[in-house]
C-alpha cells in the first residue's frame, strides 16, 4: 500500500482541496479528502517527470490534477503504477555530479573537435559535391556593389595589364573547369582578392608595389587556389555551422549576453580563415614549381606588401588574424 | 464589467443598517518567489545540452521543455508554483516545420529567384499567423493551480497589428518604434486570460516614449566614448589584434547601461500595468540593478567560456521574481475557462506551431 499527501484541482476551478493518495498494486488509485473519495483507474494517471526537486503533477482523467512535493512518495507510486521507468533516467543523469561532468567533457570535446575537425572536413566536402553552377553563382552581383562602394577603374598602362592577363590564362588552362576572369581595380590600398564566382581582382597599387610582373603572377596563382577550393563557400558553411553549434551550447544565453556567442564565432572564423590562407599559398607553391616560377617571388611579395601596410613592424601572432603570420609564410617560399 | 461583481464580501444588511455600502475586501501583496539554485540547473542544462548535441538536435524539444518546466515550477506564487505542460513531440513538430520552411526558402533562392521572393512574401504574410499559434500555444500549456492560461487573439487581428506597426515605423523613420512595441504589447496583454479571468492593461504608450527617451539620453555618451576609443585603436593596433577586443568589449560593456535601462524599465511599464481580473501586478525592478546584473552576467559567462550560463540565468530568473508582486484583492481564484461557456477554439488544433519564444518587451 503507497500512501501519499498531495493536494486535488479538479481543473475547473483553482481552489486546491488537500488529500490523500493510496494506490494498492492491481486496485485503482483512490483519493481522500474530497466530499466523496474518488476512484481512478491506475493507467489513466499520468505521473510527471521528476525535475529537481520541483513539485510533480498526477494528471487524471477529465482534467483534474493532483500536484505533490514529495519526489520520493511520487517516483514510488509512479512504479507501482507502472511508469516513469522511460523518464526516470533522464532525471538520474541530471542528479548526479558524475554525469554532469562526463556531459560537460562530452560537450567540450564535441565543440573541440566539432570546430576543429568535424567542420572543416565536413564544409570541404560539401563545398566540393555543390553543383559547379551552384558553387560559383555564390558572388554574383559583389563586384558591381564593390565598384560601386570602393573602386574605380584600373589605370594601369595596357601593356602592363595585357602582360599580366597572359599570364593568368596561362594559369586558367591549367585548369580549365574553373571559370576564372582576370580583373584591374584602382582601390588606393594594394591588395588582391578572389570572389566565389571565380573573378580575381588586382589593385593597381599591388602591381605597382610590385617589383617585376612575376611577383604579381605569384599572387594571383594564391588567389585562384581560394577559387579551385571553394573558399568562400567553404567559410560560409563553416561559419554557419559554428554559429549554430553555439546556438546550442549557450542556447538562449545568446540573447542574455550577445558577445557570449559573438566572441568564439570570431576566433572559430578567423581559425577557419588562417587555414584557407595557408592552402591557398600550397596551391600556389604548386603551381610555382610546375610552371618553373621562382619560389621566392611570392615571398618577395609579401614582404613588400608587409611593408606597405604597416612599416617594418611585424604585428604579434594573433587569433583574430585573418592570415597567418607573413614571416611564417615568407619562411615556406623561401626553402 | 461590474466591479463588484468580483467582491464577494457584502455587509450584511439588516432594517436598522445604513444603505447597503459595498467594502471592497482589503488588498494585500503577495510576491512572486523564485526557487531555483544554479546548482541543480547546471546539471539539468549540461545533460540537456550533451543530449541534443548527441541526438543531433532531436532532444532539444525535451530540452526547452525541462528547463522551461524548471523555471516555472520554482515560481511561486501563495503556495502553488507554476506548471508548463507542453508535449515535447509538438514542439518537435513545430521545430520541423520551420525547419523545412526556411530550408525551402534557402533552397529557392538558389533555384530560381521569383519562387524565392513568392516563398519569402509567404512567409512574411505568415508571420502574425506564427506569432499568435505560438503564444496560444504557450500559453494552453500554462497552468497555474491546475487552471491553464489561455491567449485569444487570432491571426486576422495580429496581422492588422503588424501593418499598424510597419506603417508607423516607416512613416515616422524609426521615431515610432516605442509606440509600435506599446500597440503590440497592448494586444499580446490584453488577449490573455488566466482561466476565466481576463487580462487587461493599463499603461500608456508614452510611458514607453519616455523610457526610449531617457535610453538614448544615456546611450549617446557610452556609444560615442566606445567608438572613439574602437576607431582610435583598429588606427593604432590594426583590427585583427587581440588590442582591438578591448575596445569592442568596452563598446559591448557600454550597450548593457541603456539595455539593462530599458529592460528593467520596460518590465516595470510592462507588469505593473497588468490586471487579473480584480488583482495586479507591480514590478520594481531597479536599473542600476538590472545594469549590474547584465554586466556581472556577461564577465561570468565569457570568464568561465560558457560554463556560467546556468548561473546567470537562475540569478536573472530570481530578480525578476523577486521583484514582481501580486496586489491581490480577495482570494486568488479563477475558473476554467472552457467552463465559462466559451467555445474552445484556442484548441488542440492551434497547437502545432509550438514553440517561438516572444518575448514581448522584456
Amino acid at each position: 500500500m503507497i500512501e501519499l499527501s498531495a493536494t486535488y484541482y479538479d481543473g475547473k476551478s483553482s481552489d486546491g482541496t488537500p488529500v490523500t493518495l493510496r494506490f494498492e498494486p492491481g486496485g485503482p488509485l483512490r483519493i481522500e479528502g474530497l466530499l466523496e473519495p474518488l476512484e481512478v483507474a491506475a493507467d489513466a494517471v499520468r505521473v510527471a517527470p521528476r525535475l529537481g526537486d520541483t513539485v510533480r503533477s498526477l494528471r487524471l482523467p477529465g482534467g483534474a490534477s493532483c500536484e505533490a512535493i514529495d519526489n520520493d512518495g511520487v517516483d514510488a507510486l509512479a512504479r507501482a503504477l507502472g511508469q516513469g521507468r522511460r523518464s526516470g533516467w533522464i532525471h538520474r543523469l541530471e542528479s548526479h555530479w558524475r554525469f554532469a561532468l562526463l556531459a560537460l567533457a562530452l560537450v567540450v570535446a564535441v565543440v573541440v573537435v566539432g570546430i576543429q575537425l568535424v567542420i572543416p572536413k565536413l564544409a570541404e566536402h560539401v563545398a566540393r559535391n555543390v553543383p559547379e553552377e551552384l558553387a560559383y553563382d555564390l558572388g554574383r552581383g559583389t563586384l558591381a556593389t564593390l565598384d560601386e562602394a570602393l573602386f574605380s577603374p584600373s589605370q594601369l598602362p595596357e601593356d602592363r595589364r595585357a602582360g599580366l592577363a597572359r599570364a593568368f590564362d596561362g594559369i586558367a588552362s591549367v585548369f580549365p573547369d574553373l571559370p576564372l576572369r582576370l580583373e584591374f581595380r584602382r582601390a588606393g590600398f594594394p591588395n588582391a582578392f578572389a570572389l566565389p564566382d571565380g573573378t580575381v581582382v588586382v589593385t593597381d597599387e599591388l602591381v605597382t608595389l610590385a617589383e617585376r610582373d612575376e611577383q604579381v603572377v605569384s599572387v594571383l596563382a594564391h588567389e585562384v587556389g581560394h577559387v579551385h577550393h571553394r573558399h568562400s563557400l567553404r567559410m560560409a558553411l563553416e561559419s554557419s555551422s559554428v554559429a549554430l553549434l553555439a546556438g546550442v551550447v549557450l542556447g538562449d544565453a545568446t540573447q542574455l549576453v550577445a558577445v557570449a556567442s559573438a566572441l568564439p564565432a570570431v576566433y572559430a572564423n578567423a581559425h577557419y580563415s588562417r587555414s584557407h590562407e595557408v592552402e591557398a599559398d600550397t596551391f600556389a607553391l604548386a603551381y610555382m614549381d610546375r610552371s618553373g616560377l621562382p619560389r621566392r617571388h611570392f615571398a618577395d611579395m609579401l614582404e613588400a606588401l608587409q611593408r606597405a601596410v604597416s612599416g617594418s613592424r611585424e604585428p604579434g601572432k594573433s587569433y583574430l588574424s585573418s592570415h597567418p603570420p607573413t614571416s611564417d609564410r615568407v619562411r615556406r617560399f623561401r626553402q | 464589467m461590474d466591479p463588484s461583481h468580483f467582491h464577494p464580501y457584502a455587509l450584511p444588511v439588516t432594517a436598522a443598517a445604513p444603505p447597503p455600502v459595498y467594502l471592497p475586501p482589503p488588498a494585500r501583496e503577495v510576491p512572486f518567489r523564485f526557487t531555483g539554485n544554479a546548482k541543480d540547473y547546471f546539471r539539468i542544462w549540461i545533460i540537456n545540452v550533451a543530449l541534443t548535441l548527441v541526438t543531433l538536435g532531436v532532444y532539444s524539444a525535451w530540452a526547452k521543455v525541462r528547463t522551461k518546466q524548471y523555471f516555472y515550477r520554482n515560481t511561486w506564487l501563495e503556495d502553488n508554483s507554476f506548471e508548463y505542460l507542453a508535449d515535447p513531440i509538438r514542439i518537435l513538430k513545430g521545430r520541423v516545420i520551420m525547419a523545412v520552411a526556411l530550408g525551402l526558402l534557402f533552397g529557392a533562392q538558389y533555384y530560381s529567384l521569383p519562387l524565392y521572393l513568392v516563398l519569402l512574401g509567404l512567409m512574411v504574410l505568415a508571420t502574425p499567423l506564427v506569432v499568435v499559434k505560438s503564444l496560444a500555444f504557450n500559453a494552453r500549456n500554462s497552468a497555474y493551480r491546475n487552471i491553464r492560461f489561455s491567449f485569444m487573439g487570432n491571426a486576422g487581428e495580429a496581422f492588422g497589428i503588424y501593418l499598424q506597426m510597419v506603417l508607423v515605423y516607416a512613416g515616422t523613420c524609426g521615431m515610432g518604434y516605442p509606440y509600435a512595441q506599446w500597440r503590440l504589447t497592448d494586444f499580446v496583454v490584453q488577449r490573455h486570460l488566466y482561466g476565466d479571468e481576463r487580462f487587461t492593461w493599463s499603461t500608456k504608450s508614452h510611458e514607453y516614449f519616455a523610457i526610449f527617451l531617457m535610453a538614448m539620453l544615456v546611450s549617446v555618451p557610452v556609444y560615442a566614448v566606445a567608438v572613439g576609443l574602437m576607431v582610435g585603436m583598429t588606427v593604432l593596433e590594426g583590427a585583427e589584434s587581440e588590442a582591438a577586443l578591448l575596445p569592442l568589449g568596452l563598446f559591448y560593456a557600454g550597450s548593457l547601461v541603456p539595455a539593462g535601462y530599458v529592460r528593467a524599465k520596460m518590465a516595470n511599464a510592462l507588469y505593473s500595468g497588468v490586471s487579473i481580473g480584480p488583482h495586479r501586478l507591480v514590478s520594481d525592478q531597479r536599473p542600476w540593478d538590472v545594469i549590474k546584473l547584465y554586466v556581472t552576467n556577461a564577465l561570468a559567462i565569457i570568464g568561465s567560456l560558457g560554463l556560467l550560463v546556468p548561473w546567470a540565468k537562475v540569478r536573472l530568473a530570481r530578480y525578476r521574481a523577486e521583484h514582481l508582486k501580486l496586489v491581490a484583492v480577495g482570494p486568488l481564484r479563477a475558473g476554467s475557462y472552457d467552463l465559462a461557456g466559451h467555445a474552445s477554439a484556442v484548441g488542440d488544433a492551434a497547437q502545432d506551431l509550438g514553440d517561438f519564444d516572444l518575448d514581448v518587451g522584456l
